[in-house]
């Protein structure tokens, strides 16, 4: 605050400092083609209420907060929960362990074709033993031929497949 | 006026006298923070949900006002930040484009009631619409409610340098449009 030791009237801080601008922009403003007002209004006694309607608004959302904390409070013992039972499964020994027989065959099937095991048929055929019986019986089951059909019409895309790269005879 | 802020924050901060305190600045900056929302949204009816909202976010956020800045920056900005949000929301909801949302915000003012401008006050809204954003809220804050460029730059958080060149290029910009046939 400025003070005039004579007089005793006083200034806002900076007054004078900004004179100029100040008179410079009104100058500017009284020459402007803008129109000084921009012709908004509000509906009568519309700022009396502004503290009643916030308050309004404050009380509406208040219950939001309250159901938001104690839907917290459920996550937080279903989390306990959830903590306590995979502590029992992980620390409680099994009785067993998991033998190659427990496997379902589904399973066994799906491991091969997710898994790239990265083996030919013939290294395949190298490793797995087939005892002689089980040869015979395959040799000795008759596959009809409708079977045979169906396997191929159903297995093969083209028929590049099926490798017939020889030639017909006339 | 600075004594006055600071007991005014601490009041508001204070369990016992916040009710009170926070009275004294809503009927303190009501009048003002609503005219410059609504010189951002326009329509009487969003610029009162954004002040209400202004003022909620105050009420929940005096707590951690630190009194780094001025009590009436730190409104004011909310209330900036609070307009532009509330416009940007609306404009992802419709799916519309910045441009159709200013001609539609255009359209519904011509035909507001609490709008009582003349062909040359509309005319000056539709040249706001074309100015970047920053310019319509440095040319609304010194044209129409006549603040200071220290007090903007401390809202705005835009050097006094920066806001004059951006005001006096709005002037030119809006007075070349109303010129126009």
């Amino acid at each position: 605050m400025k003070k005039n030791h004579k007089d005793k009237f006083k200034t806002p801080e900076g007054y004078f400092d900004s004179f100029n601008d100040r008179l410079l922009d009104k100058i500017a403003k009284e020459e402007s083609i803008i129109p000084k007002s921009d012709g908004f209004s509000v509906p009568q006694d519309y700022f009396k209420d502004v503290h009643e309607s916030v308050l309004d608004k404050l009380d509406q959302e208040e219950p939001k907060v309250i159901a938001l904390k104690q839907y917290t409070k459920y996550l937080y013992v279903a989390a306990s929960i959830a903590a306590v039972l995979l502590l029992v499964v992980t620390l409680v020994p099994t009785s067993q362990a998991v033998q190659f027989d427990d496997l379902a065959s589904t399973e066994i099937e799906r491991y091969f074709e997710d898994t790239e095991i990265g083996l030919t048929s013939y290294e395949i055929a190298q490793v797995v033993a087939f005892d002689g019986e089980e040869i015979e019986n395959l040799e000795d089951d008759e596959l009809e031929e409708a079977v045979i059909l169906d396997y191929l019409d159903e297995n093969t895309d083209t028929f590049d497949e099926l490798n017939l790269d020889y030639e017909f005879e006339e | 006026m600075q004594h006055v802020e600071e007991q005014l924050i601490k009041e508001l901060q204070e369990t016992e006298s916040q009710a009170k305190a926070f009275e004294v600045l809503v009927n303190t900056y009501k009048e003002r923070l609503y005219w410059h929302i609504r010189r951002i949204v326009l329509n009487h009816d969003d610029a009162d949900d954004v002040l209400q909202n202004t003022f909620i976010k105050v009420y929940k956020g005096i707590g951690n006002f630190k009194g780094d800045s001025k009590l009436y920056s730190w409104l004011y900005r909310i209330a900036t930040n609070e307009s532009l949000t509330f416009l940007k929301q609306r404009q992802r909801k419709s799916g519309i484009t910045d441009q159709e949302m200013q001609e539609q915000m255009l359209g519904a003012l011509e035909a507001d009631v609490y709008f009582d401008g003349d062909e040359i006050q509309l005319k000056l809204q539709k040249a706001l619409t074309s100015l970047p954003e920053k310019q319509k809220l440095v040319f609304n804050m010194k044209y129409f409610q006549e603040m200071k460029y220290d007090e903007i730059s401390q809202i705005l958080e835009t050097s006094v340098g920066g806001l004059k060149a951006s005001y006096h290029l709005a002037v030119k910009k809006i007075e070349a449009y109303l010129k126009e046939d």
